[in-house]
């Protein structure tokens, strides 16, 4: 059972019928109000929510695309170093390679 | 919402900074792009590997290389095996060359410097088209314990490895 509805407030037995079928229909009233104005409050938030996120996603993709165009991409290398290689060191090889005498 | 608008922030600035570093991080040459060889030996402790891309071997030819550095003898021991060095007359003669740098050229099969095809040819004369697909020119320098692996692919090219040392020899004997 749930017990998170909330529950019509007990009128006294000497209220008459009308009296009391009344009251319950103002607490009534008053619940459906409450519950409209906390619903509209939720969507009203996260209506705003929904508007900030969007927005971020735009700028993001925005600034992206910017920057991607802006700032410059480093070029791929045309080499490829192993273990504990070292890129001039291989210059010298191939070039001592090609030059020195037998 | 004061947690949702620090959220957003966080966002933009993930974006920014991801951005930058994708376009700022150091390229590497992807490994389908390198040869086999260097593949094969680059994590070695004891062979130093690299890789180059189009390097230049006149003004109009330009071929990739492997170059393997032994760093010790374990190196140099796996390098000699590996490309089937004879080295009897390098020791036999060792004397002769005093501190010179003695330097080889065989043409091998593709991928495999041992597969050495015809290590006495200085001239590509009789050179089947075929060959040029199928093979590399490779060096070793026998004093500095390095091997060059030229990934020819063309007569052109071929020629352009040796022709460069032809030239060089010409021009120390003016």
């Amino acid at each position: 059972m749930d017990n998170t509805h909330p529950t019509p407030p007990t009128t006294p037995a000497n209220h008459s019928a009308r009296r009391q079928i009344a009251l319950q229909q103002q607490w009534l009233d008053r619940e459906l109000d409450n519950g409209f104005d906390q619903w509209a409050g939720h969507r009203k938030y996260m209506h705003k929510v929904t508007t900030l996120y969007t927005r971020t996603a735009i700028v993001s993709v925005l600034l992206a695309v910017v920057l991607l165009n802006t700032v410059p991409a480093q070029a791929a290398p045309d080499y490829r170093l192993g273990k504990n290689a070292d890129r001039q060191q291989a210059i010298e090889i191939i070039t001592n390679s090609l030059t020195h005498l037998p | 919402m004061k947690k949702h608008s620090i959220i957003a922030t966080l966002i933009i600035i993930a974006t920014v900074v991801a951005v930058v570093a994708w376009q700022c991080w150091p390229r590497q040459l992807p490994d389908k792009e390198c040869s086999e060889i260097f593949l094969r030996y680059k994590d070695s402790d004891h062979i130093q590997t690299a890789y180059t891309k189009n390097f230049p071997l006149n003004d109009s030819i330009a071929v990739d290389v492997t170059t393997l550095q032994a760093t010790d003898s374990i190196g140099w021991a796996t390098l000699i095996e590996d490309c089937r060095l004879d080295l009897t007359e390098f020791i036999q003669y060792s004397h002769l060359f005093k501190g010179k740098e003695i330097i080889v050229l065989w043409c091998a099969y593709r991928g495999n410097p041992g597969a050495c095809i015809d290590p006495q040819r200085t001239n590509y004369s009789n050179y089947q088209p075929a060959d040029t697909i199928e093979t590399e020119e490779c060096t070793v320098s026998l004093t500095n314990h390095n091997v060059c692996i030229f990934h020819t692919h063309t007569l052109a090219e071929k020629k352009a490895v040796a022709s460069n040392r032809y030239n060089y020899m010409i021009s120390q004997n003016k």
